[in-house]
């Protein structure tokens, strides 16, 4: 050891001739939020859902912090706090379609007499159905069937129908409308200060198994006005994206990257023991996807996708914001799968590493709204809705909001953020972060967390003035990989600290989430409490005492009079085994503060809606860092 | 969903419509209803409810189905009659709305479903020897692949604000240096400079490496030597200098059967489910006579969107 440490010095100094050599507080990272899923006005079921006049620019102008005009209720609104990047990823299909009927600007292709006729009455239904608003039963009538042959594949389901276009060929109109957008990405980036992304989102879901991806790239209009996004309506399979994201970005130069999201209503699909056709699981395809989706969307308003209690059984903090119903015209009962969490997902990698060789599942996270209403809201008291039309105390039970799903505006979540660690504020560097997983996710507040996994750390590194020069220099950052090197690997140390948004409630404790592989081949997990607030003590199992709560139920008010501003820990993992699969992720918890469904109900001045509890704990997730054994 | 009157009367095409909808309703009208499902009395059988049964799961399978019946519990039984009546029910109200005619979901999903009970009747018989999985493997090789692979980390040396010359000379101390003191791969990153990317690279194929480092890089990386414990390079990017320590680094290859074994068997079932599909397709068209219209192609540029 000591000779290590002379080593060492003796390096440092050796290495005189390399200038930047360590990390100089200049090449290290700063934090950015942002929010990579968007709806305006331009998606078909937004604009059905009474989101007729937020488009592209108001989305960008809310969240660079202007005040705007809410799409439903005509308010003024603003966010608390603005954004540092924004993806505005409309629908795929039919973009900008039903905005442009509506508008009476739509460029459709020629069709036959009848087909004339029967689009005439389609344009009809439209129309009235938008100016009686009622258009919402339009988009529900849109949404997919259960399927007639549960667990297998979903595309060759015979309920599996995708609807008919009666509007005929549509493509004059979505190319102008993802010119608008393109433009509209590039007149609102501005480097140093705001970086707009051009996106879309790929929407399959047959039968109702959720496979939507948002797709985003960091070019500007020369790239993105070459092509057209690529839908649903073109192929359900995710190896038809990324097909087409490979040739795309071979003949136009663009690149990309595609995030899975809402895999908590997949039925299993998102993270699946085989592919969609029910093939296994191979090296390519495992290499193809992890080409393509570096990264998952964890958390948003349609619920949170971490873990379910019943997968995770021994975590008392597991089936956050859990949100169990399907996208689908017919109701179904919920059930849990473990393809559809990202924890199980995770674990499940490991499992088909050991035996295929290739991770197919080795992603980092990020939280983002999927808000359709033009607005980026992930702020319980400041919280606009899923869609403009339940985004008010009094419409949230309005009406059906997805199909048959019976969810209302009460079951929705106020989540959530993507953050990303970047040199710069930039469409290149933060998609670089994207690319390299340094990226994390948080259900609305800026909770700000560093991680780096490593060995030797000094022993007050947590303590130290700036842990990320120490951790970039003798670790990896989250997203990274660990790989055993020496004959006896000592255990994997995780140097982490967590501040608080200034804006938000204190932490209630930092925790490191650890899955591995047995000699069997059979995953496991884990929660350590590696560092908490206040003078709690934990128990020999490992359980800490809860933080309490401040939270006033009848005026949804609390104090920061419990929890901690910052926590830092040094970690070592007790249970390591130098010759196991690994990843660690960091879940951070904040102390309790109000759900959006209670400020809802003190507002109307009823009892908090019995969908959601009425106070929560909100949280970050890191990307996890895998250690791999030679 | 109702249609404003004040604005259809203003549309003289409406008009024309209207009264040709007239026209035609009044002609359905006059069209005796064919088939016998017209009338209102529902007969639940036991063998109508063993046919439901069949038809709810896709199993066609009658003796298995009787089975089944048997075994239900009779709450389950009355579940079963109830929704065999509430389908029969709105069955025949569809039908007798017409709504079966021209309508091309329809048309889709008999033809998908018939298309599932073929399959079926296929599936049972076909079976796979090992000789013949071995000749399917071998013709279509290609198909299996694997992609070269390589795990190594890199101490990095930016280009930034340096001439190429500079940045090379302070690469090759660094490299006679790392060498000489023998560090390790988890020591890298306490000599480099920050890179864009990762620190690490478990297992990447030359697509990814080159999408962090360009394909100049990759090809040189791949080209290198693992395992021998040293530092290699520098290598050059688009962001710089790399000295690499390669832990491994797998060429390309085909694999042999014993590894991609269920993935080849899946293929070659589907390959044969499609001919025999194909066939029987091809045997059903054959008992139809067909006769066409002269045809006019039409500009291609003109041709409808297909979603």
């Amino acid at each position: 050891m000591l000779t290590h440490k002379l080593a060492k010095s003796a390096l440092c100094s050796l290495f005189f001739v390399l200038p930047g050599a360590g990390i100089s507080a200049e090449s290290s990272t700063e934090l950015y939020w942002g929010d990579t899923h968007l709806h305006t006005s331009y998606s078909f079921d937004a604009f059905l859902s009474k989101n007729q006049s937020a488009d592209p620019d108001t989305a960008y102008r809310w969240a660079k912090g202007l005040p705007v005009i809410h799409p439903y209720t005509r308010a003024k609104v603003q966010i608390e706090t603005p954004l540092d990047f924004l993806v505005v990823s409309d629908h795929a299909e039919a973009m900008g379609v039903m905005r442009a009927v509506v508008r009476e600007t739509e460029d459709l292709g020629e069709m036959s007499f009848w087909g004339e006729v029967k689009r005439w009455l389609s344009l009809a239904i439209i129309r009235d159905s938008v100016e009686d608003g009622t258009s919402e039963e339009v988009f529900n009538d849109l949404l997919p069937d259960k399927a007639l042959q549960p667990g297998s594949d979903p595309v060759q389901d015979p309920a599996n129908v995708f609807p008919d276009s009666s509007l005929g060929d549509m493509t004059q109109t979505v190319k102008t409308a993802w010119g608008e957008i393109v433009d509209a990405a590039d007149r609102h980036n501005d480097p140093g200060t705001f970086t707009a992304f051009l996106g879309w989102e790929w929407s399959s879901i047959p039968t109702g198994a959720n496979l939507h991806r948002v797709v985003i790239s960091p070019n500007g209009a020369k790239e993105g006005r070459q092509y057209l996004p690529f839908g649903s309506d073109q192929s359900q399979y995710p190896e038809d994206l990324w097909a087409f994201l490979d040739k795309t970005a071979r003949e136009t130069g663009s690149e990309f990257i595609a995030i899975p999201h809402n895999s908590n209503v997949s039925k299993g699909y998102m993270f699946p023991e085989v592919t969609l056709k029910g093939q296994p699981i191979t090296v390519n395809y495992a290499r193809t996807r992890m080409a393509w989706e570096p990264v998952v969307e964890v958390t948003q308003i349609k619920g949170d996708s971490e873990t379910h209690a019943s997968l995770s059984p021994e975590d008392p903090f597991a089936s956050f914001e859990d949100y169990g119903y399907y996208l689908q015209k017919t109701p179904e009962a919920y059930e849990v799968s473990e393809g559809d969490y990202v924890r199980a997902g995770l674990r499940r990698g490991l499992e088909i590493e050991q035996s295929i060789g290739v991770n197919p599942f080795k992603f980092g996270v990020i939280g983002s709204t999927d808000a359709h209403t033009g607005l980026s809201s992930a702020e319980e008291d400041n919280f606009w809705g899923k869609f403009a039309h339940d985004s008010t105390p009094e419409s949230k039970r309005g009406g059906p909001i997805l199909g048959g799903t019976r969810a209302t505006g009460w079951n929705m979540s106020a989540s959530g953020l993507a953050a990303a660690w970047a040199q710069e504020n930039s469409r290149e560097a933060i998609f670089a972060a994207f690319k390299r997983r340094e990226v994390y996710a948080t259900t609305g507040p800026r909770i700000k967390v560093r991680v780096f996994a490593g060995w030797n750390f000094p022993k007050h590194a947590a303590q130290a003035e700036e842990i990320a020069s120490i951790g970039y220099s003798q670790g990896v950052p989250m997203g990274g990989d660990l790989v055993q090197s020496a004959e006896e690997t000592p255990p994997v140390e995780l140097l982490i600290r967590a501040v608080k948004d200034p804006a938000d409630a204190n932490l209630d404790r930092v925790q490191v989430v650890k899955g591995w592989l047995d000699k069997s081949g059979t995953s496991h997990e884990k929660v350590f409490n590696v560092a908490w607030s206040g003078e709690r003590v934990m128990d020999s199992s490992g359980r800490l005492p809860e933080v309490g709560s401040t939270v006033d139920i009848t005026t949804a008010k609390y104090t920061n009079t419990i929890g901690a501003a910052e926590l830092a820990t040094l970690w070592t993992d007790p249970d390591f085994d130098e010759n196991q699969r690994a990843f660690y992720y960091v879940r951070v918890l904040q102390i309790p503060t109000p759900r959006h469904s209670l400020y809802d109900a003190v507002s109307l001045q009823v009892k908090p809606p019995e969908e959601g509890p009425a106070v929560l704990q909100e949280r970050a997730y890191t990307s996890p860092i895998w250690y791999t054994p030679q | 969903m109702k249609i404003r009157l004040h604005k259809l009367t203003t549309e003289p095409l409406l008009q024309f419509i209207a009264l040709g909808v007239v026209i035609y309703v009044l002609a359905e009208m006059i069209v005796p209803l064919e088939n016998g499902l017209s009338s209102n009395n529902i007969k639940v059988s036991e063998a109508a409810l063993i046919k439901y049964m069949q038809f709810q799961n896709k199993r066609f399978d009658s003796s298995a189905a009787k089975e089944k019946w048997l075994s239900l519990s009779i709450q389950e039984r009355e579940q079963l009659i109830e929704d065999y009546v509430r389908d029969e029910v709105l069955y025949r109200e569809a039908l007798a709305l017409g709504l079966d005619r021209d309508d091309q979901i329809i048309r889709r999903r008999l033809t998908q479903k018939l298309d599932y009970v073929m399959r079926g009747f296929i599936e049972d018989v076909e079976k796979v020897s090992p000789v013949e999985l071995e000749r399917f493997f071998l013709n279509n090789q290609s198909d299996y692949w694997i992609d070269a692979s390589i795990t190594y980390t890199h101490v990095f040396i930016s280009s930034n604000n340096r001439t190429e010359a500079e940045t090379k000379s302070i690469a090759l101390t660094s490299l006679a240096q790392l060498n000489k003191m023998n560090i390790p791969f988890d020591r890298a990153a306490a000599f480099s400079e920050r890179f864009l990317f990762h620190r690490n690279y478990v297992d990447r194929t030359p697509d990814f490496v080159s999408s962090h480092f360009g394909e100049s890089f990759s090809e040189q990386v791949f080209s290198a030597k693992a395992g021998t414990g040293e530092w290699q390079g520098p290598f050059s990017s688009h962001y710089g200098a790399h000295l690499v320590m390669i832990t491994k680094n797998d060429q390309g290859r085909h694999p042999v059967l014993e590894e991609v074994a269920p993935l080849v068997l899946g293929d070659l079932r589907r390959q044969k489910l499609d001919i025999a599909r194909k066939a029987a397709l091809e045997e059903m068209i054959g008992t139809y006579s067909i006769s066409r219209d002269q045809l006019k192609v039409q500009n291609e540029d003109v041709l409808a969107y297909v979603p």
